[in-house]
């Protein structure tokens, strides 16, 4: 299956005091048409700042961006304000990224009259049925539609954030933490409204989450990043039936299960994430892993095929 | 008949409880409104044992918490009934310098964030020190502070040399463990800890989770442990309470809640609401409809409306409880059963 979205060699560094924050250092990942990439790793390890990166909220250092085979670095910004109708995001926190001046008829037009594709092309009319049916599409009902975010609780508000990234027709999406801050049975709900809607429109998500229970159920392919390398990427049950990375690994085991049997399982993972400024050659975990030996310290590792579509990025293999 | 309030209760000996909370119930006010937080619940924590209350955003996990600590925002929080008993004694009406006698040094809490808990201008080792000299009367050592300060760093795991630094210079984990420090400053005998890693990462969430249960261990402390997580709550628990609403709808050991068969409609719209990490399922159990507003809660059952099994009878009656054990449930299905 060809690629709807590749990244190739994608970087990008922060300037900060004290030298380069590496934020994406050499990230290559593609997710082919109606699939979803999970991206899994802690707080620090650019998996957020990768999702910006590919629908240009921030701009890639080096490296291609490419979507429907066409390279999004190299579009000027007219060009890519009109790919943006391709293109969109659904935040983490929805009663941050909406603005609490605006209705819900407001917040979900805007797209809509915002990108300069659809410009004298909807009537005002046209935009309020575009509304009301995007409103049932996530499940939200039609008496809200001049609520603001703050009467609204955290899931009616994601599903408006969902709304609007629906507005365009965009074919990919990327979610960063969409459900991180729901309860769990409202978690649960967006979870189903979003592999619904990916059936339905046959969207292709990039699923940007530290949750690793989530990302199990809703990815087919799945990225482990760690400091700003994917360390490791496989299909979703090959990664959690047979991790290979030691980090990998050490995560797998960190997640505490609500079930008796996993009780006293102890996971043993030290120490916590080096500094991301300047950082030394060699595999970025080597302080952490039990397995660590000289070699890792030494080069960097690049992702080495072991068959099957898993790549894994250690001195191990 | 109303049971709710004896769903907690074991009836163990009045001498292996630390705190006992009776029927009690929590509102908080506005100008227009009075919100029903916490809506009669009853449990008793013995000596070194953990109790776990889960439950989503506005199960009143938190109110009953803040209560406990007699923290309540003054001009809007009123607890309307019910006791709370630490060792026999009522602390509901205690006045302010009794309880800041029995705050942090008999009764201490962890808190979610550790970066808004954490005196910005302060170093880390002064705001241990801190907790130590409020309270050196009553734990009777004013000598050794500094070095009293230094063990407990080497406890929680931070180098004392950093006790210079300021909480902006720690990590998420290592500010947790300076708060755990400051709440087990004075070896208090029950600790509440507010969902102490929700704001972690996994790895370091594990961490946490060691550190804890290896000081437990160590200074058999009783623990209410507060999280909406429940692969935490089975590490840490050996009894849980599930919330809905401001009631306990569901109380028992951890195996009870985890093995038993038996168990309250939202109990298993929790546990088939998260996606396992060891089993496939296409489609997630989701709970329909939200929590029900606490200006406004629904009569008889509070989960009627979001409830499966919904019957006449759960619209009009709160339900009796079903006992089995050290396993209580408060519904009506089990109820009609027959069991009791």
């Amino acid at each position: 299956m060809t690629p709807l979205f590749e990244l190739k060699n994608v970087k990008k560094y922060f300037r900060v005091s004290g030298g380069m924050l590496h934020a994406v250092d050499d990230v290559s990942l593609s997710i082919p048409k109606a699939g979803t990439l999970g991206l899994v790793g802690e707080s620090g390890c650019g998996k957020s700042t990768l999702g910006r990166l590919c629908i240009r909220l921030l701009e890639a250092d080096d490296g291609e961006i490419l979507f429907d085979d066409v390279d999004l670095r190299k579009l000027n910004k007219k060009e890519m304000h009109l790919r943006r109708t391709d293109m969109q995001m659904i935040f983490q926190d929805p009663l941050a990224c909406l603005n609490a001046r605006r209705n819900v008829f407001e917040l979900i037009s805007e797209p809509l009259t915002l990108n300069p594709y659809y410009w004298h092309k909807l009537s005002k009319p046209d935009i309020t049925e575009k509304v009301v049916s995007l409103m049932d599409i996530v499940g939200l009902s039609k008496r809200f539609i001049s609520s603001y975010p703050h009467e609204l609780d955290g899931g009616r508000r994601q599903r408006i954030g969902i709304a609007r990234a629906l507005a365009v027709n965009p074919k990919f999406i990327v979610c960063d933490e969409p459900v991180s801050a729901l309860d769990v049975s409202i978690q649960a709900q967006i979870l189903n409204l979003l592999m619904d809607l990916q059936e339905e429109m046959g969207l292709t998500y990039m699923f940007i989450t530290h949750n690793l229970s989530v990302v199990k159920h809703i990815s087919s392919e799945i990225a482990v990043m760690y400091l700003g390398q994917c360390v490791e990427k496989a299909t979703a049950d090959e990664l959690f039936q047979n991790p290979l990375h030691p980090y990998t690994k050490a995560l797998l085991d960190a997640v505490p299960v609500p079930n008796l049997a996993y009780r006293d399982k102890v996971s043993a993972i030290r120490g916590e994430l080096s500094n991301p400024i300047n950082p030394a050659p060699g595999c970025r975990f080597a302080l952490r892993c039990d397995n660590c030996s000289d070699a890792c310290t030494q080069a960097d590792f690049r992702l080495k095929d072991m068959g099957g579509g898993h790549f894994v990025a250690c001195s191990l293999y | 008949m109303r049971l709710i309030p004896d769903l907690g209760i074991r009836g163990i000996n009045m001498d292996d409880r630390l705190l006992v909370i009776e029927n009690l119930k929590i509102e908080y006010h506005s100008d227009s409104n009075v919100f029903h937080a916490v809506n009669g619940i009853s449990f008793e924590l013995g000596y070194k044992e953990t109790i776990g209350l889960v439950g989503e955003t506005g199960a009143g996990k938190t109110t009953t918490a803040l209560a406990i600590m007699q923290l309540l925002p003054e001009r809007t929080g009123f607890i309307t009934d019910g006791r709370i008993l630490f060792k026999g004694e009522n602390i509901i009406g205690k006045d302010r310098a009794e309880m800041q006698k029995i705050r942090g040094a008999s009764i201490s809490m962890i808190f979610q964030d550790p970066l808004t808990c954490l005196n910005p201008l302060m170093t880390v080792g002064e705001q241990i020190k801190e907790a130590l000299e409020i309270h050196k009367e009553s734990i009777g050592s004013v000598e050794h502070i500094d070095q009293q300060v230094n063990q407990l760093f080497e406890m929680v795991g931070i180098p004392p040399a950093r006790g210079r630094e300021f909480p902006n210079q720690f990590s998420g984990g290592m500010k947790q463990r300076v708060m755990i420090a400051i709440a087990l400053a004075c070896n208090p005998e029950l600790l509440i800890a507010d969902e102490p890693t929700s704001a972690l990462d996994v790895t370091i969430q594990a961490q946490v989770l060691n550190l804890m249960a290896d000081l437990k261990k160590k200074i058999n402390t009783s623990m209410i442990m507060i999280s909406h997580d429940l692969g935490v709550v089975v590490k840490t628990c050996d009894r849980v309470a599930i919330m809905y609403a401001g009631e306990i709808v569901e109380i028992g050991a951890v195996e009870d809640i985890y093995a038993d068969v038996k168990h309250h409609p939202y109990t298993e719209g929790l546990f088939g609401a998260i996606p396992d990490i060891h089993t496939k399922v296409s489609r997630l159990n989701a709970i329909d409809g939200l929590m029900p507003d606490p200006a406004n809660l629904p009569t008889g059952c509070k989960f009627s409306p979001r409830c499966g099994h919904c019957m006449g009878i759960c619209k009009t009656t709160p339900p009796g409880v079903w006992k089995s054990g050290s396993h209580s449930i408060a519904c009506h299905l089990l109820v009609k059963e027959g069991d009791e």
